[in-house]
């Protein structure tokens, strides 16, 4: 393999020597601040695999777009659902009911066992410790390619936006829900294996946004997604061990 | 100096280049410039000096692939060949471990660049396939299917030009 990677090297450096003399660029004052961001969290953020990072930043994102604004009193049971009020929110909205005994990685893995595996992508997160604190899955609805930013199929030459379903899986401990100030939320709590179940919806311009959470003797689980009610504890009751290696994906090229 | 912060400085103007004459648009460009920062910034500890040409081919090859992103999704430039690829890669890499540079050169030369950019990353990096997908936002299935199209087009640009017995 010498001969091809002085090749590569070789080819790389005629390649890539064609820009060496680009005109200088004058970047916007945005791009400024957010390189300026990106070089100070670059300083002092711990690494995060790049797959796992991005998979978990989705699925987080996807759960953060979340209201709170309607949401009016305390839970007894389950859940403690803290009042909040529209602005100046607290930091954690949900926080976990019983925490005593719970582990503090994540020992057994769950996934939902609606989907075939080619729909299918499982990664987890660490913390400094190199403890397991969650794992996130995401379920689409047809194999799918991804181009970086979007989950893409194709039909008839044009390519359309596959439908995603996250599940994350946290410990108790590390559970620390943030939030985002929206209108038209509807909530109404639900029974998922015999506990008590949080069911939020949201309109959005493409559809209902929908989110269920649940605690489990061990663990806090989310579901997220555009999913009716009697859908979502489907997905909830499907929920399975999980004992292949980690991260998995069973994503197929389209 | 810290590790980004010399990047940027070293490379923004090259990497602005190259997004530029793939995307042809100032804005677009700068979106993508943007984009291989993030990407940069999650892969620091692949750098091993800023200042080396690995530095500098790994900046190039993130932010060309995040304009190939950015050109799919606008279904521009989809240019994935779904021909089924059945090679046997552990005999292109005999035979391609048996070439001289020169010739190689030109194979490598005459392959697309998001070919070449798999073949520098996996090869010459020695990177997995796991992480070469993940630098260059694509699926694992993808990377695997660009490797072997790769020495695929390599092992036809050699047999066209005679190399084959």
């Amino acid at each position: 393999m010498d001969n091809l990677k002085k090749a590569l090297e070789n080819v790389m450096r005629e390649d890539i020597g064609r820009y060496e003399n680009a005109a200088e660029h004058e970047f916007s004052t945005e791009f400024e601040k957010k390189m300026k961001r990106l070089s100070k969290r670059s300083a002092t953020k711990k690494r995060v695999p790049l797959r796992i990072g991005r998979i978990f930043a989705a699925a987080a994102a996807a759960v953060a777009l979340f209201a709170v604004g309607t949401f009016a009193g305390a839970v007894s049971s389950g859940f403690n659902v803290n009042q909040t009020k529209r602005l100046g929110l607290p930091a954690k909205l949900f926080t976990a009911a019983d925490t005593d005994g719970c582990p503090t990685s994540i020992e057994t893995v769950y996934k939902l066992n609606c989907f075939p595996d080619n729909q299918i992508s499982i990664s987890d997160n660490f913390d400094k410790d190199g403890n397991r604190t969650s794992v996130s899955s995401m379920y689409f609805s047809a194999p799918f390619e991804w181009d970086g930013d979007g989950m893409y199929a194709p039909r008839n030459d044009e390519l359309y936006l596959v439908k995603t379903i996250f599940l994350l899986q946290e410990t108790k401990e590390t559970f620390d829900f943030t939030y985002a100030d929206m209108d038209y939320v509807t909530y109404k709590t639900l029974t998922v294996n015999g506990g008590q179940a949080y069911f939020i919806t949201r309109e959005r311009y493409y559809g209902t946004q929908a989110y269920l959470f649940w605690e489990s003797e061990d663990y806090i689980f989310t579901l997220s997604g555009s999913f009716t009610e009697e859908r979502a504890l489907e997905l909830a009751n499907s929920l399975v061990i999980y004992d292949g290696e980690l991260p998995f994906s069973g994503l197929r090229e389209v | 100096m810290a590790v980004f912060d010399k990047l940027y400085k070293n490379y923004r103007k090259l990497m602005f280049g190259i997004a530029y004459d793939i995307l042809k648009n100032e804005q677009d460009a700068e979106d993508a410039v943007q984009d291989a920062f993030f990407r940069i910034a999650d892969n620091l500890d692949r750098i091993n000096d800023e200042d080396s040409p690995q530095a500098r081919n790994f900046a190039a090859v993130i932010t060309r692939n995040v304009c190939f992103n950015v050109l799919r999704k606008r279904h521009i430039k989809d240019d994935i060949d779904d021909a089924d690829v059945s090679s046997d890669v552990s005999a292109e890499d005999e035979f391609l471990a048996g070439q001289g540079v020169e010739t190689l050169e030109r194979a490598l030369m005459s392959l697309p660049e998001k070919y070449r950019d798999i073949m520098y990353l996996t090869v010459y990096e020695e990177l997995k396939l796991r992480d070469a997908a993940e630098l260059l936002g694509i699926t694992y299935e993808n990377a695997k299917s660009r490797v072997k199209r790769a020495r695929k087009k390599i092992s036809d640009f050699l047999e066209k030009e005679g190399y084959f017995n």
